[in-house]
């Protein structure tokens, strides 16, 4: 049974959401962070060249949350985390990357999640994604979602997000 | 040499670890989950003097291997920091329940981490270079 409106769980959500990407790239890579845009769209189509998606899941609620970076943003987000060049920064550091970003993002999500309706939210492993346009198939064609554009530095990248309350 | 050994499915992780860790005059030494850290700790037992252990891990997860870290008497003299993004009050008390010496949430920072490391080390093993 949905105990609260659409309306005020994405606002939350959204909230949440924001405030996990701001700590988690200042604090992680200091860089700051700018919500550029937040809309609703019907298919989950991966926005970017290095993608990660998670699940989340618990008493009252799940859903699936995707990273999506560009490969130029992705090197230099790595590059900062590490300390090196953008030169520098290996392949494999970059999917590993944007899989660990969303593993913190959800992270601290799910703690506010959890906080909010007293009650415990897992996580799956997260699963990097290449190349754009992939579309994830979800099995539900009434599902909607939620686009968050971001940008630094001039550079946009993308969270969706699916999550339904029960 | 004295290790502290790094538990993470994450590589990049496990690379941000090593600054710190070589700062406090440790190597690290590394594995990608729990079933490798306990590999790592029976090969290196005498010479590892902390872990660094996440939670979120295929094959064998954080709580399970600190609980097998606590079990083997040739092992838990070792101190074991949860490096995790669980952050929930529950999840923090099972660990230090089970055995954890510390508990430090991602994201972290730097000072955080050589804070939280320095504060499960002997003292006197402690070299800043």
């Amino acid at each position: 049974m949905q105990t609260q409106s659409r309306n005020a769980l994405d606002a939350k959500l959204v909230h949440n959401l924001m405030d996990s990407v701001t700590d988690v790239l200042g604090i992680m890579a200091g860089t700051s962070v700018t919500l550029q845009d937040v809309k609703p769209v019907k298919s989950f189509k991966f926005k970017g060249d290095i993608s990660s998606v998670i699940g989340i899941s618990g008493e009252h609620g799940e859903g699936i949350f995707a990273l999506s970076f560009s490969e130029m943003l992705t090197k230099l987000m790595v590059s900062r985390l590490l300390g090196i060049s953008k030169e520098d920064v290996q392949r494999e550091d970059m999917i590993d990357g944007v899989g660990e970003l969303i593993n913190m993002i959800s992270g601290r999500t799910k703690v506010a999640l959890s906080q909010e309706d007293n009650t415990l939210y897992n996580l799956s492993l997260p699963s990097v994604v290449l190349g754009e346009g992939s579309e994830l198939e979800t099995g539900d064609a009434e599902t909607s979602y939620l686009l968050l554009s971001f940008d630094i530095e001039g550079e946009l990248f993308h969270l969706q997000v699916n999550f339904q309350t029960y | 040499m004295p290790y502290i050994l790094s538990v993470d499915d994450s590589r990049l992780i496990r690379k941000i670890m090593t600054g710190p860790i070589q700062a406090l005059g440790y190597e690290i030494l590394e594995a990608s989950d729990g079933l490798e850290c306990l590999e790592q700790l029976k090969a290196h037992a005498k010479e590892v003097e902390l872990v660094l252990l996440d939670c979120n891990m295929p094959n064998l997860d954080g709580i399970e291997t600190l609980k097998a870290i606590k079990a083997d008497s040739a092992l838990s003299h070792i101190p074991v920091m949860i490096v995790t993004t669980e952050g929930e009050r529950e999840k923090m008390i099972g660990a230090i329940k089970a055995g954890a010496s510390q508990y430090l949430t991602k994201p972290f920072t730097e000072d955080d981490l050589l804070t939280k490391m320095m504060e499960c080390l002997p003292q006197e093993s402690l070299n800043f270079g």
